[in-house]
């Protein structure tokens, strides 16, 4: 099950599912509504909008300590990598873990993929990670 | 508009301390007053920077001490949370409403990472708002713009615990070799634990004066700005991160040293004097360039240069800095200016600077709020 509920497509090709402003058409993510953002704009109206696949990587960073709780860790903590990536339609930058394993590099071009955040007896959780393209 | 001085500062160490954080305030508090030469009436409102520290910790302090009737403000800022405190008293005496205000700011932190309402629940699950890592990311990014490198960061952990060790009231006064802070481990990459500051506690405190009032001579507080994010830096996802070379819009460490050098009628070459917030050695370098000591790009170089050494063009972090002091957050900031004034009044020992008469301190945290104060005699 989604450790958010609502942000990302559970079926079909893994996506973040953002929200844009119906008056200014600026992109939010995670998915707004209420007030827009933008000082220019008065809109408070939003309308889901899938965003896109792939990004470049913005910064990136590793956790190689156990962030204090609420953080769901696994058990026992494996170190991870934060990649911090500029979607390729919208530019905003959207933080995530990298898939276990890999490395990557500023500017490097990386897609969303769906993968275990943590699991309980009873439930698999899913969150949105970046996955190298062609890795 | 009147001038405002500085009357009295007072600081009690920081580190980790067997002592409530009222009883640290007190301490710090009382020896600025003492300084000042005043006591209670003496001051007509007084002004507590504390994120940490609970409801009204500000009272509490000064009800410890039996001196309380005047207006107390709690004021929360994140790690500029003290230099709003200031910002307002020097406000109130420009205004014209009082003649003498105390501020002060106080924090007692567990160690490790700290936490934050500031983040919502999802990103703590998620493992994404971890604040070193929020660090390591923007220092990923100087490193790509500005020239830095790891060796860079561990000479900035050198110099500033090199200075630190002359400094009576910092949580680390034993100096290391690059090697040292290069076999610390990495906490998040390009980040060893070495380059990273401890949350700590402590208290500081400092009384303003009108400076007519004040002793001829006094060290003046010339410029005081606090500014927060542009919209534009935190659109989205994106989050307060901005202040980087390739980024469009300036950061609010930035902004807030263009009001203060523009209110103190000074430019950073007029600067003999620095304490920046060095919460990460990587943040030391972005401070370069945001404060206007050197191009934008040109952090490396103004390191290589020797400029920000004790004895080089513009001494940075001569109390040790966060790196050596530790950061409670509602005491940095004016720990920052007890260190500043004792440097422009020449009574900082062996860490002093030589003849210094233009001093800025700079704080930027959580929100993102950035504090520049400038000071001078």
């Amino acid at each position: 099950m989604p450790a958010v509920e609502g942000w990302f497509a559970m079926a079909g090709e893994p996506q973040l599912l953002g929200t844009r402003c119906t008056s200014c058409g600026t992109f939010f993510f995670p998915p707004s509504d209420g007030f827009c953002r933008n000082p220019e704009c008065q809109g408070t109206e939003f309308e889901p909008a899938p965003l896109s696949r792939r990004g470049t990587v913005w910064s990136y960073t590793d956790n190689r300590y156990q962030p204090p709780p609420p953080y769901m860790s696994p058990d026992p903590f494996e170190p991870y990598t934060i990649a911090a990536v500029e979607l390729a339609g919208e530019g905003l930058v959207v933080l995530g873990q990298m898939v276990a394993g890999e490395l990557v590099a500023i500017g490097d071009e990386v897609e969303v993929v769906l993968d275990t955040l943590f699991e309980d007896d009873s439930n698999e959780y899913v969150m949105w990670k970046w996955k190298k393209v062609g890795a | 508009m009147t001038a405002v001085a500085v009357a009295g500062v007072g600081i009690h160490p920081f580190g980790r301390f067997d002592a409530t954080v009222t009883e640290m305030g007190g301490h710090a508090v009382k020896a600025a007053l003492t300084e000042a030469g005043i006591r209670n009436g003496g001051f007509q409102a007084a002004f507590c920077g504390a994120a940490y520290a609970g409801v009204a910790a500000g009272h509490k302090v000064l009800g410890a001490l039996g001196l309380t009737g005047m207006p107390i403000l709690d004021v929360e800022a994140g790690c500029a949370s003290g230099a709003a405190a200031l910002l307002l008293g020097a406000q109130a005496i420009w205004a014209g409403q009082y003649d003498t205000v105390l501020a002060y700011g106080i924090e007692k932190m567990p160690k490790g990472i700290i936490r934050s309402s500031f983040f919502e629940p999802w990103r703590e699950e998620a493992g994404l708002a971890a604040t070193p890592s929020y660090f390591a990311l923007r220092a990923q990014r100087l490193m790509r713009e500005s020239g830095v490198t790891k060796q860079h960061l561990a000479e900035v952990v050198v110099k500033n615990r090199a200075n630190g060790a002359h400094n009576p009231d910092a949580m680390f006064r034993k100096p290391v070799t690059a090697e040292d802070v290069l076999a610390s481990r990495v906490v998040c990459e390009p980040l060893h634990l070495w380059m990273l500051c401890s949350p700590n506690e402590g208290a500081a405190a400092v009384v303003l004066r009108r400076a007519d009032l004040a002793g001829p001579g006094a060290v003046r507080l010339t410029g005081i700005a606090l500014r927060s994010h542009l919209p534009g830096a935190v659109l989205g996802e994106a989050t307060p991160m901005a202040g980087l070379v390739d980024d469009d819009f300036p950061s609010p460490t930035a902004l807030a040293a263009t009001d203060a050098y523009e209110q103190a009628g000074v430019a950073p070459a007029d600067l003999d004097v620095v304490e920046c917030q060095d919460t990460d050695a990587a943040r030391e370098l972005l401070s370069y360039e945001e404060l206007g000591l050197c191009p934008r790009g040109d952090a490396a170089k103004l390191f290589d240069e020797g400029a920000t050494q004790m004895g080089g063009r513009v001494p940075v972090n001569p109390s040790g800095g966060l790196l050596s002091k530790g950061e409670p957050l509602g005491a940095s900031a004016l720990g920052q200016v007890v260190e500043l004034v004792r440097q422009l009044r020449g009574d900082a020992g062996p860490r002093q600077v030589d003849g210094p008469r233009v001093a800025l301190a700079h704080v930027v945290g959580r929100g993102a709020n950035a504090a520049v104060s400038i000071l001078a005699r």
